[in-house]
């Protein structure tokens, strides 16, 4: 049994995909198999399979020919031939005889006839046939399924399908004639012999005529009972959805009762039935039943009445030719009375004349001749009459023949007619069944399986269940991850069918287990009940398998003992790291033990895009549902490949799409401790947070009021649902924007710990209180633009900036990951904030809360949580707004210092004691991740390792000695080391594509070796993506994908590409140049106008200001901005004048306060710093500008774009304009031309989640 | 006054209609705002404290605090958003919740009737909503400046109604506009 359920499951695999050629020795072995089965003849199956192979040669002939020759002959005989072994197949075969196999032939038939032949040519005969091939193969796959079913013997729904033999074979005949004349072969006459017959009836017109109008009336009933019928149906119909929806609402809100799963999905059956069957009766009412038939009544109803007339015209006319001929036949004996008259009167003068003398003949004679006279006369009136006689009957004979014509013509008309008539009122109740049968099947099904459902429920279940809850809602607080799914598994073993002794034996002991356990995992979750729990998960999972096999006997499914031993074992194979109630899922169906099912059947249930790549088959064992975590009983499917099971109807509804490979348990996702879903992920970023992130940036950047609106409260605990069920698989493009904003948010809203923790808490509510002060000072000092209070102000947010950072690195890698991650994703939203109205003010209060919040207390909540609010959401602004700062420069200690040597004494003595903590600890944390990479390391790490340290160190020296001079040399050293490196890598990556690999673990190791690696994998790509506005992101994006085109096979590579090059530079960038590069602008607006009209002669010019140019461009070891640069900033040096003459000017923009932060930021600095910053520079302007000039051509292409882009989005950031031109334009120098979809975007992230691990 | 509602929904756009008599083009979301009006409803003056809320679910926490402070609330939905309209309803449980009886001086309002071609909510629902809670209902427009003024006359009517017409000052100590 086993063994041929296979051979059929590889079989339908082989109808299903389309190859035809059916492997004939294994439809053979597999029905040799069933050969056992005494029900079957041998012969017969013999006999059955030559037919099939017969059918499925006739099957590739049509294909052949189609491919071949597109001659509408040959395609029609082949389709004939086709039908014509199909249906002696199905006659043979009575059971193989279904509506589905009829139905897909009647479909192939009408494709082919649609087909317009004479527009084939090679070019289209792809798209022209792709519908025919598609029926071609949906054929092909019925008649695999209900092969299957046949030989399964699971005949019990074909059954219902299976319709009279006598009906399918004429409805089959109209497939393949499709003529009016066939349907009447159905009779015992001929349709000349009818007309024959009832030629002979003298009233046979009047007969078939009030045949006709008994028919129209016999109608007229039907479709009246039909109509009414519907009416009542369709009203009905609409209070059951009420009703359900009702009291689905009702139940919904009770939780723990008894089959609640079960009459929720009977009501929702209820609905989905009732929608389906709106459908069918506004079909039905349309186009389908009623509106054709009336059609057709109304139009016999016209023709007899037109028939009636002729055919009375006609009568009419031989009446009259009938008296007329009646009047020539008097006329004719009245003439000839007349004649004789005048013969014997004439007789009796001739007499008379012989009798008389001569003396009266005179007289005589005149009399005799006028007698003659009289009687020829009459002799030609009676020739007369007797002419128009004859042609009286002539004409009688010609009408009458006529009349005959004309009958029989009424009567081909009328029998046409009737014909006609029934043959729409047979298709139409063939619909009417049909539809009514669909319905009613699928509803039978759904109430078997609910049915069966309902048997497998345990009383009490859910009430112990709710007992369970109320204890524990404590406990699974803390570990809900392992309760929960040891309750389920602990209820199975419980109350589960198991009645056999085993069971019963082992019942005891695994309850007290549990109950053991339960109290041990109590508060805290430590690894050693981790295992413990899992541990007992496992046996009462093997007790479950005993207690579902148990039930799937009782389903009469014969399943072998050995069947049910192979499962054991696998079942611990199976653990991993998931919970008891994960093994329960997968525990059920191995591949053998669930046959194949009548796919056929799946065919039917609608599917969600994501259910469509699974592989499902029949479920055999109750398991869990994945989708609506409802209990699966019999109407359950399971994949092939990820073992995902799931209800048939909740296929409809499905979002987790196959991943190919078993299926991950359950994870708990929501509220649950950061640190642990942070520890499945590499760079401790929560998957959830991305690929709710990414599928935003996708689609929904520029959606107005994007995480302020909220999303559908149902849709949302669905997705949240699917999340933790099926996380990296879920298909999410299925959702609303708002939903998964939602769900992000309340992703943060349940973490127990926001990613800024509480301990510091209070330090970052202090520095949202500096930051609001700084704000206020802003505010009051706008309106008078001396520059003095600017530089302040500048000092003030540099200040802040350095503390934040401070305080931000107090926080664990993950966190600082995931936080970097969301901030920068805000950010991405706030740079549309035009179109979405977000701005990172916006941002803030909503997401404030979620990032930042004190630790729980049980004291309510005071008006005084006010200002907290307030506060949160103003630090979570000022990290949107300043995330390029703030992140960047943690990135890379080197910058830190660099930034902190800029910014310099002041900063330094207002809180002197911060910046050396953070080196220390900074330090430390270097330390031990080197060390944590120590084993992997080459001869490149080493080197940066110095670096590292270098800088660190100069760093603390700085600090000490108050010594911005030194300090900036360190770090420009630094800066050019780093750079020539990453330059070279660049190259290299560039150049030598074969080589990537290699380089990949070069620049693998390059970036371990960096204190906050870690952090890069995503940071970097999105700080690059960040500083770019829109049409430039998406160009940088063409680049990362470009990549992953050329080097699809190497993943990693583009990651590491799109990181690390990038990153470097441009972290260096907004640490270091940035900074000089404004200073220098600001001193001397002179200068930048100079430089603007002397950009092109760059390399000579000797000017501070062009040095700082080159300096940008050679930074960036791909940009090739030169040129463009200068333009840039000439605009920039226009504006900016503008600004200091008006700085409140700069309100009237869009995003009024952040580019306020940036200008005054970025204001004028002390001359001796930039003396210093130019001074260092000489040297690298030589080394860079070769490249630079070099790739100018490509520049300019994307300058105009450019261009344009940094003035519309960004117009008020004077300082960082620059840098991000040269950057933006860098990047897409790499590859300009290529064009790149958003939707990949998504595909980068994966790209790099994939590639992340090996860094860790 | 309490002005409740979920995110986006014009809360605030018809707080400050109300208050200031101009429509509000930004996009904030509001955490907490507060603003006092005096108006004469039914010829007897009275001094309007209106307290702002936020919307977002971020700040449901808060949402107890408001209504145990408010003594009218205008739960607002908007009228081109289902989902707010579905927000409404829990939000009304809350209120009888914490305020221990049925008759809360609330009004149902959908926001936003200017954006008739957009309408997700009919007319019609809002007005079986406001049945089922015995409430007053409008449809409003803070844009338009449509049935504003009148939103807030009827709120202070039903507070009036609801503390006794014998208090000098009838008005709601805290009226939040979430």
């Amino acid at each position: 049994m086993l063994a041929h359920k296979q051979k059929k499951a590889k079989k339908k695999r082989v109808w299903a995909s389309g190859q035809l050629s059916t492997d004939v020795t294994t439809s053979e072995m597999g029905l040799k198999s069933i050969s056992s089965n005494p029900s079957f003849d041998p012969d017969y199956i013999k006999e059955l399979v030559n037919d099939i192979r017969k059918f499925s040669h006739v099957l590739i002939y049509l294909k052949e020919a189609i491919f071949s020759d597109c001659f509408k002959e040959v395609i029609h005989i082949r389709l004939d031939e086709l039908l014509h072994v199909l249906k002696s197949v199905m006659n043979k075969h009575q059971n193989l005889n279904s509506v589905d196999l009829q139905n897909a032939a009647e479909m192939l038939t009408a494709k082919v006839k649609a087909v317009n032949f004479t527009e084939v040519n090679e070019e289209n005969k792809k798209d022209l046939f792709r519908e025919v091939f598609s029926s071609i193969e949906t054929l092909a796959f019925t008649f695999g399924n209900v092969l299957t079913n046949f030989l399964m013997g699971d005949v019990s729904n074909d059954a219902l399908l299976r319709l009279p033999v006598s009906r399918e074979n004429k409805s089959f005949e109209n497939i393949s004639v499709d003529s009016v004349e066939s349907s009447s072969e159905k009779g015992n006459f001929s349709p000349i012999e009818l007309d024959n017959v009832l030629l002979k009836n003298t009233d046979s017109i009047e007969l078939a005529l009030s045949y006709a109008k008994t028919w129209s009336k016999y109608t007229k009933n039907i479709v009246t009972w039909v109509e009414k019928k519907l009416n009542l149906e369709l009203e009905s119909t609409r209070n059951i959805v009420k009703l359900a929806e009702a009291t689905r609402a009702n139940i919904g809100l009770q939780e723990f009762m008894p089959l609640q799963s079960l009459f929720t999905s009977a009501l929702l059956n209820d609905i989905k039935n009732s929608h389906l069957l709106q459908q069918t009766i506004a079909a039905l009412q349309a186009n389908k039943f009623v509106q054709p038939l009336l059609g057709r009544k109304n139009e016999m109803e016209k023709q007899r009445k037109e028939i009636k007339e002729l055919w009375k015209q006609e009568q009419n006319k031989m009446l009259e030719t009938e008296t007329a001929l009646k009047k020539a036949k008097l006329l004719c004996i009245q003439r000839q009375d007349e004649y004789e008259k005048a013969k014997s009167s004439m007789f009796r003068a001739e007499e008379e004349h012989q009798c008389s003398s001569g003396g009266l003949a005179k007289n005589l004679n005149k009399q005799l001749e006028k007698k003659r006279r009289l009687e020829e006369e009459a002799l030609q009136k009676v020739e007369e009459a007797n002419e128009l006689y004859k042609v009286c009957v002539t004409n009688v004979e010609e009408r009458r023949n006529d009349l005959e014509n004309t009958k029989r013509e009424i009567l081909t008309q009328l029998r046409t007619l009737v014909f006609q008539c029934d043959l729409t009122l047979k298709a139409v109740t063939v619909n009417l069944f049909q539809m009514q049968h669909l319905q009613a099947a699928s509803l039978a099904n759904s109430l078997q399986s609910l049915c069966d459902t309902a048997k497998l429920y345990d009383p009490g279940q859910e009430y112990s269940e709710f007992v369970k809850a109320t204890n524990s809602t404590e406990e699974e607080k803390v570990d809900g991850n392992v309760n929960k799914p040891l309750t389920d598994s602990s209820r199975t073993s419980r109350y589960g069918p198991a009645d056999s002794l085993e069971d019963v034996v082992r019942l005891p002991d695994s309850c007290n287990k549990i109950e053991e356990d339960r109290c041990s995992n109590n508060a805290d979750l430590t690894g050693s009940s981790f295992i413990r729990s899992w541990t007992c998960g496992m046996v009462s999972d093997s007790e479950s398998t005993g207690g579902s096999s148990e039930s799937r006997s009782l389903d009469s499914e014969s399943i072998s003992p050995g069947d049910f031993h192979r499962k054991l074992p696998r079942t611990p194979s199976s653990g991993t790291m998931s919970s008891a109630d994960d093994l329960d899922e997968r525990e059920p169906p191995s591949p053998s033990e669930a046959g194949p099912n009548s796919l056929g059947a799946f065919k039917n249930t609608l599917m969600s895009k994501a259910a469509v790549t699974h592989k499902f088959r029949k479920l055999r064992s109750p398991t869990k549902c994945r989708d609506c975590e409802g209990i699966v009983v019999f109407q359950g499917v399971e994949c092939e490949e990820c073992l995902l099971v799931c209800h048939r109807k909740c296929l409809e509804n499905l979002v987790i799409i196959c991943g190919h490979q078993k299926l991950v348990g359950k994870i708990h996702l929501f509220g649950a401790e950061f640190t642990q879903v942070a520890k499945k992920e590499p760079d401790g970023i929560p998957f959830i947070l991305k690929i709710c992130a990414s599928e935003i940036e996708n689609r929904a950047l520029c959606l107005q009021g994007i995480y302020r609106v909220s999303g559908n409260k149902t849709k949302t605990e669905k997705l949240c649902q699917a999340l933790e069920n099926g996380m990296h698989l879920v298909d999410i493009s299925e959702f609303n924007s708002h939903d998964i904003c939602e769900v992000l948010k309340l992703y943060l809203r349940q973490l127990p710990e926001p990613f800024i923790l509480f301990r510091l808490y209070k330090e970052f509510m202090d520095l949202a209180k500096e930051i609001q002060h700084v704000n206020e000072e802003q505010e009051t000092k706008k309106d008078n633009s001396e520059d003095k209070k600017y530089s302040n102000m500048c000092i003030e947010i540099n200040r802040i900036l350095l503390k934040s950072k401070d305080l931000l690195r107090q926080l664990p890698a993950s966190n600082f990951n995931s936080l970097h991650y969301l901030i920068v994703h805000l950010k991405r939203v706030v740079d549309h904030a035009e179109e979405n109205k977000m701005t990172s003010k916006n941002l803030g209060v909503i997401f404030g809360p979620s990032l930042i919040r004190p630790r729980p207390t049980t004291a309510p909540v005071t008006i005084s949580s006010l200002t907290e609010y307030a506060n949160q959401a103003r630090l979570v602004e000022f990290l949107i707004t300043y995330s390029l700062k703030i992140f960047d420069g943690s990135l890379e200690p080197q910058d830190v210092t660099c930034s902190t040597g800029v910014v310099s004494p002041q900063v330094d003595q207002s809180c002197p004691s911060k910046p050396v903590i953070s080196a220390e600890e900074r330090d430390s944390e270097h330390s031990t991740k080197s060390l944590y990479f120590s084993s992997k390391e080459d001869s490149h790490t080493a080197d940066s390792e110095s670096e590292n340290f270098e800088s660190a160190t100069s760093f603390e020296e700085s600090e000490r000695k108050q010594n911005t001079l030194e300090k900036c040399d360190a770090c420009l050293i630094d800066n050019k080391e780093l750079e020539s490196s990453s330059q070279k890598m660049d190259d290299i990556c560039r150049t030598t594509k074969p080589l990537a690999l290699k380089f990949d673990r070069a620049t693998n190791n390059i970036q371990r070796h960096m204190p906050r690696t870690k952090i890069r994998p995503v940071s970097l790509p999105v700080d690059r993506l960040l500083l770019a506005s829109p049409p430039t992101e998406r160009n940088s994006r063409n680049v990362g994908n470009v990549n992953s085109d050329k080097f699809c096979k190497n993943p990693t590579f583009e990651g590491l590409y799109r990181k690390d090059t990038p990153t470097t530079v441009c972290s260096k960038f907004n640490g270091f140049d940035q900074q000089i590069l404004q200073k220098t602008r600001g001193q001397q607006c002179e200068q930048n106008n100079l430089t603007a009209k002397t950009a092109m002669i760059v390399p000579s010019a000797l000017q501070e200001k062009v040095t700082v140019n080159i300096r940008v461009s050679g930074d960036h070891p791909n940009s090739a901005t030169q040129p463009n640069t200068p333009v840039i900033s000439a605009r920039e040096v226009s504006e900016r004048r503008s600004s200091d003459s008006c700085p409140l000017a700069l309100a009237r923009a869009p995003r009024t306060l952040q580019p306020l932060h940036w200008t005054t930021f970025y204001k004028p600095r002390t001359p001796t710093s930039n003396v210093r910053g130019t001074e260092e520079r000489p040297a690298s302007p030589i080394t860079a500008v070769p490249p630079s000039t070099a790739r100018t051509p490509l520049s300019h292409v994307e300058k105009s774009v450019a261009d344009s882009d940094s003035t519309s989005a960004c117009p008020l950031q004077p300082g960082g304009k620059p840098k991000e031109n040269s950057e933006e334009h860098g990047l897409p120098d790499v590859n300009p031309t290529c064009q790149r979809p958003r939707l990949k975007r998504m595909q980068q992230f994966e790209d790099l989640e994939d590639e992340i691990p090996q860094f860790v | 006054v309490v002005v409740l509602g979920s995110g986006g929904v014009g809360k605030s756009a018809l707080t400050v209609q109300f208050v200031t008599g101009t429509f509000i083009e930004k996009y904030d979301p509001t955490i907490e705002d507060f603003y006092r009006k005096e108006i004469e409803v039914d010829s007897s003056p009275s001094v309007l404290e209106i307290l702002d809320t936020a919307g977002t679910e971020q700040f449901a926490s808060m949402r107890d605090l408001y209504i145990k402070n408010g003594q009218g609330f205008i739960l607002v939905y908007s009228l081109v958003n289902q989902q707010s309209f579905q927000d409404i309803k829990p939000m009304r449980d809350q209120i009888i919740r914490v305020k221990r009886y049925e008759k809360v001086p609330v009004i149902l309002v959908g926001n936003k009737v200017d954006l008739e071609s957009e309408r997700e909510v009919s007319s019609n629902e809002g007005r079986a909503l406001a049945e089922e809670w015995g409430c007053p209902f409008m449809e409003t427009s803070a844009k338009s400046k449509t049935m504003v003024d009148e939103l807030f006359a009827e709120i202070v009517r039903q507070m009036n109604y609801a503390a006794q017409p014998d208090k000098d000052d009838p008005c709601c100590s805290a009226c939040n506009i979430q």
